[in-house]
């Protein structure tokens, strides 16, 4: 009897053993699942064998001409993820190749908004694609919100979206281009760098002139609103009409006026230019919106020579990219030639100052797929979280804003090459900005 | 003051180039030609093509483009248009049904452009040198445009008022019915009316290449709404009018954009609807 008792254990060391075992269970529970753990792939998910992304873009109607410059890189980044593989989807735990419904809104607004909730209710596509121009994106954005898909816009660049973003109440649309109270930032911040480096007087007269349409009136009047505060000289401030070819008499109110910078707001520089040349007049600074950023435009059916441009400056918040001091984009830049030539038909289709901008916030959405999967809350959350690897290097969102890239610029000016080079944030810049604007070669 | 009183002028007469054939066609046709701007396109394309693809100086291609959208204007009448002339009860009638085949012909013209050439705006930037007139400078290709406008209209004038042609033209304008008592075949002028109106908008299709180098598909709407607002203001089926319509309006526009350049197309329109008000015929129009 004793022995046995000898050899009994107590009831508190029994408590204890189990103890122990419950920690040496729990512990190798936590490691187990912690380091080795693997979760079943696939398990409950519908069966997949490509990731469907919807796009609605105007390819027929006045904004096909657009969608054809600055929307390629639709079909380009897909092409090239799928030349890798595929995209890698983690809850299926394999890549996927990437196909696309693309549907033609005819350039008309009821249409695209019809179709792009036939894309997410019908065919129910897995991503979305952003349609062309500010007021088609501003439209659709209720969607996006409605349905939470989350969509890279590309040529939207509108101040009541910004303010929307940035107070939350537009959660799923983010922004490529900068909004026009960052440009207005930008333009304050370049021409008070040109007035320090080369004295009081290099800005002199400054006059803004804008389109009548939502571009030229929010660019214009954040750009006033910060040369103003500063103390610039603004003698005018004036709209013109929407897509006017003939800008002779405003021209000589500008020369009238003895406007030194001058600074367009709208997409009609294109002919500005041309009639300031015919005129002779050239003011030491200009700084123009899109119109004249495109180098298979400008020196193809415009017929501008690198001379006509050079010194022109080009702001429209697209943070440019130094296509011509990075490896990546260098290649990206050349592979861009080489792919364009078909929109443009001749040798100069380098990319604009945005077009590296564009493609890499498309990649940050498949990127965001790649490391969050399909789950587009959570899609959603990365692109404002996280920085993803792109041709721009790091690059993440920042709702209402710019996005933040390594290798942005945000203002850019035709120098000496057919792509225009980064002159402004200063740690950014591909060169010194050129001053003053030199003289129209002759004709 | 110089400087706005010439540019207007040479702004108005391209105006004046533009709205010319489409006022030709509705005077003595009562065919509405909405797909005006559009045939207006084809000539800017031509233009295009033969000097891109051919090197052929792009003044020299107004010969081809002229040509080409001529015959066009033959076809484009015996095809559709033809068939509703013989068979519309009233012109009225004959005013309405053309409406729909110009719709039709509109969607057709730009999806076959947007075909062949593809949606990439083109050009033919061409003298855009700037020339020096009483002091003041101009583009040198708004100087030939102009130049351009004035012979095509002295032409026209003349076909109108002196040759026998021309007095048929203004007969069947004037008085169709009586035009077909007296022998006239009514239906071969309105063939040659049609083609001569597309002639002249291949020509300023052609100078537009060359002044503005941003042409699409989808901008021959803006040349049709320019036609038919010059038509209004100086009378439907006035070739006189169109002249002065085109002249007003160009100089009212540039004057608009020199004194206040937001108004200029305000401007435009309250002159369009003071004149539908006051004198709805135009100032040139036939009762």
């Amino acid at each position: 009897m004793s022995r046995l008792n000898n050899a009994a254990i107590t009831k508190l060391q029994a408590i204890i053993i189990i103890v122990v075992i419950i920690i040496i269970a729990a512990v190798a529970g936590i490691v187990y699942q912690l380091f080795f753990y693997r979760p079943p792939v696939g398990v409950g998910l519908p069966p997949r064998d490509k990731v469907v992304v919807g796009i609605v873009q105007s390819l027929s109607g006045a904004l096909s001409p657009q969608v054809t410059m600055y929307h390629p890189y639709y079909k380009w980044v897909i092409e090239d993820y799928n030349a890798k593989g595929g995209l890698y989807v983690p809850e299926y735990g394999r890549r996927f190749p990437i196909t696309y419904i693309e549907y033609d809104d005819e350039t008309d607004i009821h249409k695209m908004l019809t179709l792009t909730e036939k894309l997410i209710t019908v065919d129910k596509v897995d991503l979305l694609f952003a349609p062309c121009s500010t007021g088609f994106v501003y439209a659709a954005s209720s969607l996006y919100e409605k349905y939470r898909y989350p969509v890279i816009a590309l040529t939207y660049g509108s101040q009541a979206g910004a303010e929307k973003c940035r107070k939350g109440e537009l959660k799923y649309l983010f922004q490529t281009l900068a909004s026009p109270s960052e440009v207005g930032v930008e333009v304050r911040e370049l021409l008070e760098y040109i007035r320090g480096k080369y004295g009081a007087d290099a800005v002199g007269n400054v006059g803004i002139i804008y389109h009548l349409e939502q571009h030229g009136v929010e660019h214009a009047s954040a750009i006033f609103g910060e040369l103003a505060l500063v103390g610039f000289n603004i003698v005018l401030y004036e709209s013109y009409p929407f897509m006017t070819t003939e800008f002779k008499p405003l021209i000589s109110k500008l020369i009238e006026r003895k406007v030194d910078t001058l600074i367009i707001c709208g997409y009609e520089a294109m002919f500005f230019v041309r009639e300031a040349k015919a005129m002779g007049y050239n003011p030491k600074i200009m700084i123009v919106g899109p119109s004249l950023e495109v180098p298979g435009m400008t020196f193809g059916p415009l017929g501008y020579t690198l001379d006509d441009v050079r010194g022109i400056i080009f702001y429209d918040g697209w943070p440019s990219a130094s296509y011509t001091e990075n490896d990546v984009l260098k290649k990206w830049a050349e592979d861009h030639k080489v792919r364009a030539r078909a929109i443009f038909g001749n040798e100069y289709a380098y990319p604009f100052p945005a077009a590296a901008l564009f493609y890499s916030g498309l990649q940050c959405l498949f990127e965001a797929v790649q490391k969050v999967g399909l789950d587009r809350e959570k899609i959603r959350d990365a692109l404002v979280t996280e920085y993803f690897d792109t041709i721009l290097g790091k690059m993440k969102f920042r709702p209402g804003y710019a996005p933040e890239t390594t290798l942005g610029g945000t203002l850019s000016q035709w120098q000496y090459r057919y792509m225009m080079d980064t002159i402004w944030p200063p740690e950014a810049k591909s060169a010194e900005v050129i001053y003053p604007k030199p003289s129209w070669p002759p004709s | 003051m110089l400087d706005i009183a010439i540019g207007g002028v040479l702004f108005g007469a391209l105006y004046a180039l533009i709205a010319v054939g489409l006022n030709l066609q509705y005077g003595v046709t009562r065919i509405l030609n909405l797909a005006y701007g559009e045939i207006l396109l084809i000539g800017s394309y031509i233009t295009y093509i033969f000097f891109k693809d051919f090197r052929i100086n792009p003044l020299l291609t107004l010969i081809f483009s002229g040509l080409v959208t001529s015959v066009l204007g033959i076809l484009i009448h015996v095809i559709t248009f033809r068939r509703l002339v013989l068979s519309a009860a009233s012109a009225e009638e004959l005013e309405f049904r053309s409406l729909f085949v110009c719709f039709g012909l509109i969607l057709l013209i730009q999806n076959l452009l947007a075909h062949i050439f593809g949606v990439t705006p083109i050009g033919t930037p061409y003298l855009m040198e700037g020339v020096e007139i009483f002091g003041e400078r101009f583009k040198m290709n708004t100087v030939v445009a102009a130049i351009l406008s004035a012979v095509v209209n002295a032409i026209m004038y003349t076909l109108l008022r002196f040759t026998k042609f021309g007095l048929a033209m203004r007969a069947t304008a004037e008085e169709p019915v009586g035009a077909q008592i007296i022998g006239i075949n009514i239906l071969k002028i309105h063939i040659a009316s049609f083609s001569v109106g597309c002639l002249t908008a291949a020509l300023a299709g052609s100078m537009i290449s060359m002044i503005y180098s941003n042409v699409t598909p989808y901008t021959g709407t803006i040349y049709t709404v320019i036609a038919l607002i010059i038509l209004v203001l100086g009378g439907r089926g006035s070739f006189i009018g169109s002249i002065v319509g085109g002249l007003i309006i160009g100089c009212a526009y540039y004057a608009m954009i020199r004194v206040r350049a937001s108004l200029a197309d305000p401007v435009i329109y309250i002159l369009l609807i003071i004149m539908l008000l006051v004198r709805p015929r135009g100032l040139f129009g036939r009762q």
